[in-house]
């Protein structure tokens, strides 16, 4: 039986002024890359701090590898690397020494005679580094963002946590991340959960989709199920759309409500999807066809514009 | 908590604020010493009592003594070293690498100790080795001397600790180098303010026989920190009753326990509960 790399039970995060997650249930397969989508101050981050254990929960529960004893999950938290919202480097040191205070954390043997260091920071594309007295704070921000993703590779993670990693970077450095997110994966199998505000850059790498919403999960999706959502889509308006979405599953059709209103996925011919609600007696009043995106699906399934 | 200490010492050396910070300390104790030596012999053949004038500039100088090493300059260091951890985000670190919040605490405390000690370590070597040179007393003359050197020594660094564990407790509970500097400053200075109140009042109760001298010795001792005493036995200068140090070892020793002691519970309890940035 394949034990989920995290699970979380109605996980809840209360604030004196506001909810910023609200019993969010979810599970995380080993393997998948599974992108956070949610407006500013959805509760992706929070999400994020609240598994890292940065942040404690107000209620509900969650498993790492299977164990849920807070006690338990402190120590498994070596299993986990996260770079949460800004990577976590010491600014007054150079990358050697950050990557140093790392292994020395993880308890590596002697990190720099048996090339440890040396080969995490070529990983990442960083190799000059290794030599580079220059300290943290004069880095650029693509340099500190790899830098931060090799400090989370060391003692090599089952599960990597990504706070908006290419924010701030230039389309060639969102590029390179992606690349080493996508390398990290198939070289390791290391199972990741990024979270961006870019999602047509999101939707070039993620097999999943957890959807965040004011602190509610709205929506856990394989990037399967969203394809097939997303692209050409059948917008309906009937005098009773209960039935006719009951119809068109029945007749195999991809529908479903998004946002409460009744779409049509996947579809190849309209004339099928007419002929089949007509026949039933609906009067369609409205009926349009629309192409879809990833954006498109998230804005229709938050209610608004995204910010 | 091996892994926690060895990254915050590897941290610690390779820091150069750190040593910058231990040679303003020994380049302190070296002026300290030249002028004091240079005072001596210009004074040596004038009509004023060097004796006199060394009480008189001691006392004077007393509010710069209090503030030095153990109060002033080592937790200044420890506070800026602390929260960098939180101000760089780097607690983050410690948290994902499996290690317990209050293994992280505790090590941290540990190394403020480290830091404050080995501070004052230094700087007394660098008096014991240029203070002959310069005509310094060491103290040494006697058998009564030595042990009133180990005893002030002890008592120097129960207070340390003190100051140690109000420094740690501060930054996990304002992790912000110039606030919880701040904070502690005002603590230091409202201390202060409060022993030398105590000293002009209590004097005038004692003069008009409202009070027993005792009782001001016993309430004086009670703010252990500001008795000139230790720092005079800690710097040889000064007459020491000895017979008196186990009574001031218990009041140094009550002190660090509930002060030092709340604010060390504090912190820790605070970073327990809160969460991080």
């Amino acid at each position: 039986m394949n034990i989920p790399i995290i699970e979380a039970e109605k996980l809840t995060k209360k604030y004196p002024h506001c909810l910023a997650l609200d019993a969010a249930t979810f599970k995380i397969e080993k393997g998948e890359i599974v992108g956070l989508v949610g407006k500013n101050g959805a509760g992706k981050t929070t999400l994020i701090r609240l598994l890292t254990g940065i942040a404690i929960p107000t209620s509900g529960t969650f498993s790492i590898l299977g164990v849920s004893d807070p006690e338990k999950i402190v120590a498994l938290r070596k299993s986990i690397a996260a770079m949460v919202e800004t990577p976590a480097l010491y600014l007054n040191m150079n990358a050697r020494d950050n990557l140093m205070t790392r292994c020395i954390l993880m308890g590596i043997v002697d990190p720099l005679k048996s090339g440890y260091v040396k080969e995490k920071l070529e990983y990442v594309g960083l190799p000059g580094a290794f030599t580079d007295k220059r300290v943290v704070k004069n880095y650029s921000l693509g340099m500190r963002q790899r830098l931060g993703i090799a400090m989370a590779l060391v003692g090599e993670p089952k599960l990597l946590i990504l706070d908006e990693p290419t924010n701030g970077l230039d389309p060639e450095g969102i590029k390179q991340i992606r690349e080493l997110l996508l390398r990290l994966n198939k070289d390791k199998g290391i199972t990741m959960i990024v979270s961006s505000h870019i999602l047509a850059e999101l939707s070039k790498f993620a097999t999943s989709y957890i959807f965040i919403d004011q602190g509610r999960l709205i929506e856990q999706i394989s990037a399967f199920d969203l394809e097939k959502r997303t692209g050409k889509v059948l917008i309906l308006k009937t005098n009773d759309d209960a039935k006719a979405l009951s119809l068109l599953k029945d007749a195999s059709f991809e529908a479903d409500f998004v946002g409460g209103t009744l779409e049509v996925h996947d579809v190849k011919e309209g004339a099928s999807v007419l002929n089949l609600l007509v026949k039933a007696g609906l009067e369609i009043s409205n009926m349009r066809e629309e192409s879809n995106d990833l954006e498109d699906y998230f804005v229709k399934l938050v209610g608004g514009d995204q910010s | 908590m091996t892994d926690l200490l060895k990254m915050y010492l590897f941290r610690l050396f390779k820091d150069k604020v750190f040593w910058i910070f231990l040679g303003i300390g020994v380049l302190i104790v070296l002026l300290d010493t030249i002028f004091y030596g240079i005072a001596t012999n210009l004074l040596k053949n004038s009509r004023l009592n060097v004796g006199n004038l060394l009480v008189i500039s001691s006392e004077s100088l007393g509010a710069m003594d209090l503030m030095s090493k153990p109060s002033i300059v080592g937790p200044a260091f420890c506070f800026f070293f602390l929260t960098r951890e939180f101000h760089d985000g780097t607690i983050r670190n410690m948290i994902l690498s499996g290690k317990k919040r209050i293994d992280i605490y505790v090590s941290a405390a540990i190394v403020a100790l480290i830091i404050c000690y080995l501070n004052i370590l230094v700087d007394e070597a660098f008096v014991w080795s240029l203070g002959p040179i310069f005509g310094l007393p060491t103290g040494f003359s006697d058998a009564a001397a030595v042990g009133r050197f180990f005893c002030s020594l002890g008592i120097f660094f129960v207070l340390s600790l003190m100051f140690v564990s109000i420094t740690v407790g501060l930054c996990f509970l304002v992790p912000n180098a110039f606030g919880s500097f701040g904070i502690f400053i005002g603590i230091v200075f409202g201390l202060t303010l409060v022993y030398t109140l105590v000293s002009v009042v209590f004097p005038l109760f004692v003069s008009n026989g409202n009070l027993s001298s005792s009782a001001y010795q016993t309430f004086e001792e009670s703010l252990t920190v500001y008795q000139t005493t230790y720092l005079e036995g800690f710097s040889f200068s000064g007459s020491v009753d000895l017979s008196r140090f186990g009574w001031v070892s218990l009041w140094a020793s009550l002190e660090t326990v509930v002060v030092g002691g709340s604010f060390l519970f504090f912190g820790g309890w605070k970073f327990n509960k809160s969460d991080l940035k």
